[in-house]
C-alpha cells in the first residue's frame, strides 16, 4: 500500500516531509538521484528534510531535481539566487557526469559490441563507430561544462567573478546530446541484421532508452533550474 | 536567395488557369511549371514533374482515389484545392489548403505558404518504403553532400531536398547524417568505399 500523497491529477506530491521510501516508491528512478549525492542506504523512516539537513544539502533544491526528474510537466519557479541551492546542483551535476563517463557510457559500449558479435564485419564496423563518435561527442560536451561552466559558477559562488550574461553565452552553445541516441535505437529495433540476438538488443535497448531519459532530464535541469539561478546570482554580485 | 516553389495546375478552364498563372506571377516565390487539365494527367506526368505544390482546380477534383494514387507517388508535396463553392468536410480534409476563387490575390498567395507548411510537418503518406528519389537524396546524404549541392545534382529545389529528408527521417526513423549514413550501409545503399567514415 503507497502511503505517499497525490494531487488531483494523480501526482505524486513531492514534500520535506515525506519519507525517504515513499519517495523511492513514488518514482524508483530517484534512487539514481541519491547515489549521486551520495546518500548512504539506509534510510530508515526518515524524511527528506532530515536527510538534507544530515548530509547538508538543500532540501528545496533537493525537490526540484527530484520533481524535474519524475514529474513530465513540472515547471520550477525560480525565485532568487539561494547559493546553497547552486552548490547542490553543481555536485549533483558533476556527479551524474562522473557516472556518465565512468559507468554508463562504457557499460552501453560494451552491449553494443555484443550486440554486433553476430553482424558481418563490415556492419559491427560501420555501427561500432558511430556509437563510438556518439560516445565521443557526449565526452566533449560533458568536458566543456566540466572545464568551463561548471568552474565559471564557483568562481560566482565565491564572489570571485562576474561576467552579465555569461551564463546565457554558455547556454547558447548547449548542444543537444539526445538526438543520436534515437537513431542509434532505431537503427538496432528495425535495421540490424537478425543475426543480432533479439536478448543482446533488448538489453541495449533498455540501457539507451534510461540513458536517454536521463541526458533529457540532466539537460532539463541544466537548463530550467541551474541556468535561471545563476543568472539571477549574476544580475545580484554584478549590481552590488 | 533561394529558389522559388514549383506549381502545377489542375485546371479545365483556361481562364481559371491563367488567371492564378498571373496572380503568382507578380512575386518571386513561386513558379508554375505546368498547367494540366485532369488528374489523371498528372499521375501520369507526377514522375517526370519536380514540383512542391498541386493545385487541383474543383473541375478536376472528381474523388480521392486518383488524389490518393498521386500522394502515394508525390510524398512531401503540398496539395491545394481550388474552389468555388464550400466544398464537404471530407473532401477539404484531403489536402494542406483549399483556395477560394474569388479570394484576393494576398490569400492566394498566404494559402500556398500554409499548405507548403502543412505538407512538411504532415506527411499524408503512412509508408515507410523510401521513394526512388528519397533514395537517391539519402545516398548523396550519405556521401556528405549539403542541401544545395544535392538540389544542383538533382536538378531540384533546396526546399524539395529539405522536404525529401524530412519524410526520410519520418520513414527510418533516423536523423542524424551519420546515422543515415549507417542505415544507407546497411541496406546496401551504398558501398563502404564511397563514404568516408
Amino acid at each position: 500500500m503507497n502511503s505517499y500523497k497525490k494531487d488531483a491529477n494523480n501526482q505524486v506530491v513531492f514534500s520535506k516531509d515525506m519519507k525517504l521510501i515513499e519517495l523511492i516508491d513514488a518514482d524508483h528512478h530517484l534512487l539514481s538521484v541519491l547515489i549521486r549525492l551520495d546518500i548512504q542506504l539506509p534510510f530508515g523512516d526518515v524524511s527528506v528534510e532530515e536527510i538534507c539537513e544530515r548530509y547538508d544539502l538543500s532540501t528545496e533544491a533537493f525537490l526540484m531535481i527530484c520533481k524535474v526528474c519524475s514529474l513530465s510537466d513540472y515547471e520550477p519557479e525560480i525565485e532568487g539566487s539561494d547559493i546553497n541551492h547552486i552548490k547542490l546542483l553543481l555536485s549533483y551535476l558533476r556527479s551524474s557526469h562522473r557516472y556518465y563517463l565512468e559507468s554508463l557510457l562504457p557499460t552501453i559500449e560494451h552491449s553494443v559490441d555484443k550486440v554486433l558479435e553476430g553482424c558481418l564485419p563490415r556492419q559491427s564496423e560501420i555501427l561500432r563507430k558511430f556509437y563510438g563518435d556518439y560516445a565521443e561527442e557526449v565526452r566533449n560536451h560533458l568536458a566543456y561544462e566540466d572545464m568551463h561552466i561548471f568552474p565559471y559558477v564557483e568562481s560566482l559562488i565565491k564572489g570571485e567573478s562576474a561576467t552579465p550574461s555569461r551564463m546565457g553565452d554558455f547556454m547558447e552553445e548547449h548542444t543537444d546530446i539526445c538526438d543520436k541516441v534515437d537513431d542509434i535505437k532505431s537503427i538496432i529495433i528495425k535495421y540490424l541484421p537478425e543475426q543480432c540476438l533479439t536478448k543482446d538488443r533488448s538489453d541495449l535497448l533498455y540501457m539507451l532508452y534510461d540513458m536517454r531519459d536521463d541526458l533529457t532530464k540532466h539537460t532539463l535541469i541544466e537548463l530550467k533550474i541551474l541556468t535561471p539561478m545563476v543568472q539571477a546570482l549574476e544580475r545580484r554580485v554584478c549590481n552590488e | 536567395m533561394s529558389r522559388s516553389y514549383k506549381i502545377v495546375i489542375v485546371e479545365r478552364s483556361a481562364i481559371i488557369a491563367e488567371g492564378l498563372k498571373s496572380i503568382l506571377s507578380h512575386g518571386h516565390d513561386y513558379e508554375v511549371v505546368c498547367v494540366v487539365d485532369s488528374l489523371r494527367a498528372l499521375t501520369e506526368r507526377a514522375f517526370m514533374l519536380d514540383m512542391d505544390v498541386v493545385v487541383v482546380g474543383a473541375q478536376s477534383y472528381v474523388e480521392g482515389t486518383a488524389l490518393r494514387s498521386l500522394h502515394e507517388k508525390m510524398s512531401g508535396v503540398a496539395l491545394v484545392l481550388l474552389a468555388s463553392v464550400v466544398r464537404e468536410e471530407d473532401v477539404m480534409r484531403q489536402f494542406d489548403s483549399v483556395i477560394n476563387i474569388y479570394d484576393n490575390p494576398q490569400q492566394v498567395v498566404k494559402k500556398l505558404n500554409s499548405a507548403i507548411e502543412q505538407s512538411q510537418t504532415n506527411p499524408y503518406s503512412d509508408s515507410h518504403e523510401l521513394s526512388e528519389r528519397e533514395r537517391e537524396v539519402l545516398i548523396l546524404v550519405a556521401q556528405g553532400m549539403a542541401n544545395k549541392e544535392i538540389a544542383d545534382r538533382l536538378n531540384i529545389s533546396v526546399h524539395t531536398v529539405m522536404s525529401h529528408r524530412k519524410n526520410i527521417t519520418h520513414k527510418t526513423g533516423v536523423k542524424s547524417v551519420a546515422g543515415l549514413t549507417v542505415y544507407a550501409l546497411l541496406n546496401n545503399l551504398l558501398d563502404q568505399n564511397d563514404v568516408v567514415l
